[in-house]
């Protein structure tokens, strides 16, 4: 009797080995991917000239090529903005860009909360934040 | 720092290799690790998995139980109920000695391992009850079986008997035996005999066949042109390059042909049939015969020999290979299987020991059927050399071998063997027209055939028609 | 929810359903049914789970799920040792809360290292100490004379040794890579090994050895060095083989096991057969005979789990131990004190050769050493100086983080 219940598990117990192997695996692939350690896409987006783009724990916008999201205007500074998540809020940084970076017409000197809507200007360029609301 | 961080990368894919070889070997073994595990006796998982099933038995053809298991104090103990008489057949099956014979090489049916019925098979495991293995029934007869093995006397050798219109191996006597039952009080006796009693000489044992060749060489020589016309001279003796080769106690049987050659089991005639029939020819009727070639069969059968073409350098090979001496080699099975192909026909069916394998429902798992294995001679050169075999028995060396009312047909052979006493042979098959056994009799050291080895299948063939 | 909390909760969550599948396993594995397993598997998950939080919130940065994997191979070991031994799986649970414990606490101290860095030298007469300690007061077991046994605590110096030593030697190799560091290294090394080939410990010695030689690869790239280091090896590896018998005994076993079964070969057979039954999903937890195998807890405690477990189960807990390596050298590499480097790559290097020299021995790759497998060995100086080499990897990691945190906490602190 017990021996029908060992073997009928021991397919559980593989499988869920596998389970948590494939999780560090698919955790050292994102890690790979990401620029830094932990920057994963999150449930908030930004929405420019009709594209959506996702939003990372740490995202980096900005001219030069390897920033996360790429604006090519010639106002924009090479790096010149960022967004990141801190717990549950996302905040929008400026860079020290040479134009600066504008929320909802504002220009901002302090990382600002983002809320659902808001609409960011970057050299000509406006972005609008989106934010699931889970 | 770009060589520090360059070198910890380098040793990253060393231990990335290390890790490797740890999986492909892993790999490796797991696809190749299933004959260690099977063939170590060492491995006791194997025999405690056994523990929980309940091992078929092993019956003869009327149903009558030559092995079995029983329990004691919850053990599976085998019970060879047919002893001494069956030994060889049965083998044994034990955790200390290992395995042979049917227990061996049939452990998967008697476990029931190959036709494991899922259902049943998780109902005993719900239940605790064990699971059964199925019962194997050969195609010996046990009564004949005795028969033989009490007529081979206090001898070593061996006695095959077969239906040789099947195939079906109704008697295989191996002496000396032992008792299976009593192994572990006689196992390392068994072990230093020199006697080599657990060895099988029905299959395992290679013999030079003598006279009883003849019958082959005879084949070949039935097959050439005019051959029953021809006749050679026989002088008591021949001289192949240098070499004599005598008849038994120099008997000059003068001018013969084959018939008359076969009846007295005249060498010279056959020596110099031989040398006209040619090393390649010959060669090719006795691999016909299955000589040189690997017998199917439930054991394992060693292969006979018929020398090579390149080792019959010279002639003197080939004479004494005509005659069965030399370098010929052949089994007591093999032997069996050859008369029983001039038995029937010139057809040598499929020698087989095992006719059906029951599950404990009673059902059949499989069947044997009758198959042809060679047809090494026509079915008229067949009956020519039957003839001569009836006659062989009639008047000739064979006559120890006569049963009152059956015409029974056969070959004498006394191989000589160097430093010792020969080997006495005898191969023959009744009735002659209808036959429905043929043996092979060879006793190790018994000196003359037709004297030592003829009426013990008479015996045999006798006990087996009155039935 | 994140992509990274949910991986988070799925790695969690395995760990859980692993133990309470097998610890529910094992409690109706015989006649009266215990709950032993059945608590065991509650409070494994339980402290899995505080700890791991508790250095999500403390020690956010760095390599945060090494403690993860960590816990999923005690957990394996445990449930091992558990089938094998239900008393032994009591002690484990011990040297594993102790060891995690440990763990925090090596994060946490382990920064104050570099106040005492000047004082380097001390290590050198730690380790000399320790090793003379184990001379004139230890005890052999199994064949090595490398425990102390103070009334009904034994403990094995040597584990300490090793991260003692990685710090020592790479001490010496930040501070100096002429030949001068390069022979003051070879001298610590023959020193450890004299020591540690008269406690008849070859297979540490090894570890030793090579850990070193890695080392000074990494830290010099000299490849004249590193061929005279293999040279080196071989030459110690046949000397081993000519002046030690049981070296003679471990190798002709591993050549050809069949020939005295019974008798020398009497171990890695029955690993073989072990390993060789499990197939593919291995036997079922309890239906497998680790009995038959001598030292199954200890050293042989993998091919029990290749039995039960199977070949699947074998090779992920194989791949496991390779992302542990992985994630460490990435430490080593990622970290830009060279020092901390160093200390990183030596303790892997340790870490990853231990596992190799064992796992290889247990299915035959290499000959058997009498070396333990991490984590899942039953053995409480083991797990505890492991948790501790982890602690400390763990710190260093957080040193090669960018600054994100940094940059965090001072927006908090702004707005």
């Amino acid at each position: 009797m017990y021996e029908i219940l060992a073997q009928i598990l021991r397919f559980v117990l593989v499988a869920f080995i596998y389970v948590f192997l494939y999780n560090i695996v698919k955790i050292m692939i994102l890690e790979l991917r990401g620029n830094i350690g932990n920057s994963e896409i999150t449930n908030a987006k930004l929405e420019m000239q009709n594209i959506i783009y996702n939003l990372y724990t740490y995202t980096t916008l900005g001219r030069a090529e390897d920033n996360d999201i790429r604006i090519e205007n010639q106002y924009v500074s090479s790096k010149h903005a960022a967004i990141y998540k801190r717990g549950r809020k996302f905040f929008l940084e400026d860079l020290k860009s040479t134009n600066g970076t504008f929320l909802n017409g504002k220009r901002i000197k302090k990382p600002v909360v983002l809320r659902n809507g808001d609409v960011i200007k970057v050299g000509e360029v406006e972005l609008k934040f989106l934010l699931d609301k889970r | 720092m770009g060589k520090r961080e360059r070198n910890i990368q380098i040793i990253l894919i060393f231990f990335s290799l290390l890790f490797l070889s740890i999986i492909i070997y892993l790999t490796y073994f797991e696809i190749n690790e299933k004959d260690k595990l099977l063939a170590s006796p060492y491995n006791k998982r194997l025999w405690e998995e056994e523990q929980s099933i309940i091992r078929g038995s092993i019956l003869d053809r009327n149903g009558i139980v030559l092995a079995k298991s029983s329990f004691y104090n919850g053990k599976q103990t085998r019970l060879y109920e047919g002893g001494v008489f069956t030994a060889h057949i049965t083998g044994f099956s034990n955790e200390k000695y290992g395995r042979s014979g049917i227990e061996a090489y049939y452990n998967g049916e008697l476990l029931g391992l190959n036709n494991r019925n899922p259902i049943d098979y998780f109902i005993n495991k719900f239940s605790g009850r064990k699971q059964k293995g199925n019962d194997v029934y050969l195609t010996i007869d046990y009564n004949l079986q005795k028969v033989a093995y009490y007529a081979l006397g206090n001898n070593k050798g061996a006695v095959v008997a077969l239906n040789p219109q099947t195939g079906e191996i109704l008697a295989m006597v191996s002496k000396p035996s032992f008792d299976p039952n009593r192994l572990d009080s006689i196992w390392d006796a068994l072990v230093k005999d020199e006697g080599s009693p657990l060895v099988n000489r029905a299959v395992q044992g290679l013999y030079p066949p003598g006279s009883v060749f003849k019958v082959v060489t005879g084949s070949a020589f039935l097959e050439g042109r005019d051959a029953l016309s021809r006749k050679y001279t026989c002088e008591g003796y021949v001289e192949v390059e240098g070499r004599k080769i005598s008849d038994f106690e120099g008997v000059k049987h003068g001018s013969l042909d084959i018939r008359k050659a076969m009846v007295v089991s005249c060498n010279s005639f056959f020596i110099q049939a031989g040398l006209d029939i040619g090393m390649d020819r010959l060669k090719r009727f006795s691999e016909a015969y299955f000589f040189n070639r690997e017998i199917p069969f439930d054991l394992p059968v060693k292969n006979s020999v018929f020398p090579t073409a390149s080792l019959l350098k010279n002639n003197i090979e080939l004479a004494e290979a005509s005659i069965g001496q030399g370098k010929v080699l052949v089994s007591p099975l093999h032997m069996a299987m050859v008369v029983s192909a001039i038995a029937n026909d010139g057809v040598m069916m499929k020698p087989f020991l095992v006719s059906k394998v029951m599950n404990y429902k009673n059902q059949i798992v499989w069947e044997t059927y009758p198959q042809v294995l060679a047809e090494p001679v026509s079915s008229e050169t067949a009956r020519l050399i039957k003839e001569m075999m009836v006659e062989v028995v009639e008047k000739g060396t064979g006559k120890e071998a006569k049963i009152y009312g059956v015409k029974v047909a056969g070959k004498t052979g006394t191989a000589e063997v160097e430093g010792n006493k020969s080997h006495a042979w005898f191969i023959g098959f009744a009735p002659s027209d209808k036959p429905k056994i043929a043996v092979a009799v060879v006793v190790e050291n018994g000196g003359i055939g037709g004297i030592k080895a003829a009426p013990i299948a008479r015996a045999v063939m006798e006990e087996y028609l009155r039935r | 929810m994140d992509y990274d909390e949910r991986i988070e909760i799925a790695l969690l969550n395995s760990i859980y359903i692993i133990g309470v599948v097998a610890f529910f396993l094992l409690a109706v594995y015989k006649s009266p049914i215990s709950l032993n397993p059945i608590y065991i598997a509650f409070g494994f998950g339980f402290t899995v789970t505080i700890f791991y939080y508790l250095i999500k919130k403390f020690f956010p940065k760095g390599d945060i799920y090494i403690f993860l994997i960590l816990s999923f191979l005690t957990e394996i070991g445990l449930i091992m040792i558990y089938r094998i031994n239900s008393e032994l799986a009591l002690k484990q649970v011990e040297w594993i809360a102790i060891g995690m414990i440990l763990f925090m606490a090596s994060i946490f101290f382990f920064r104050f290292y570099e106040g005492i860095r000047k004082h380097y030298q001390v290590l050198l007469v730690l380790i000399i100490l320790l090793f003379l300690v184990t001379l004139l007061f230890g005890t052999e077991k199994f064949g090595s004379k490398n425990w102390i046994v103070v009334g009904n605590f034994s403990f094995q110096p040597s584990e300490l040794i090793k991260i003692l030593f990685v710090m020592m030697v790479s001490e010496i190799l930040t501070r100096d890579k002429t030949k001068k560091g390069i022979l003051k290294v070879v001298g610590i090394t023959l020193i450890s090994l004299f020591f540690l080939v008269l406690q008849k410990d070859l297979g540490s010695a090894f570890l030793f050895y090579m850990t070193a030689l890695i080392m000074i690869f990494v830290a010099t790239s000299n490849l004249l060095y590193t061929m005279f280091g293999f040279l080196g090896l071989i030459f110690s590896g046949y000397m081993g083989f000519i002046l030690f018998d049981h070296v003679k005994v471990r190798v002709a076993a591993w050549l050809n096991p069949w020939l005295d079964v019974p008798g020398r070969s009497y171990q890695i057979v029955q690993s073989l057969f072990a390993i060789g039954y499990g197939g593919f999903f291995g036997t079922g937890l309890g239906l497998g005979h680790p009995e038959y195998i001598p030292a199954v807890y200890t050293d042989f405690i993998f091919s029990a789990i290749c039995e039960e477990f199977g070949f699947l189960g074998a090779v992920a807990i194989v791949i496991v131990y390779f992302i542990i390596c992985y994630r460490g050298l990435r430490v080593s590499l990622k970290c830009r004190e060279e020092v901390y480097s160093y200390i990183a790559l030596g303790l892997i290097s340790m870490f990853g050769l231990q596992v190799f020299t064992i796992i290889g021995g247990v299915i035959k790759l290499i000959p058997l050493t009498g070396v333990t497998l991490p984590f899942v060995s039953y053995g409480g100086t083991s797990m505890v100086m492991s948790f501790i080499t982890f602690g400390i990897i763990k710190y260093i990691s957080e040193l090669g983080v960018e600054d994100l945190w940094e940059k965090e906490n001072e927006i908090y602190k702004l707005s």
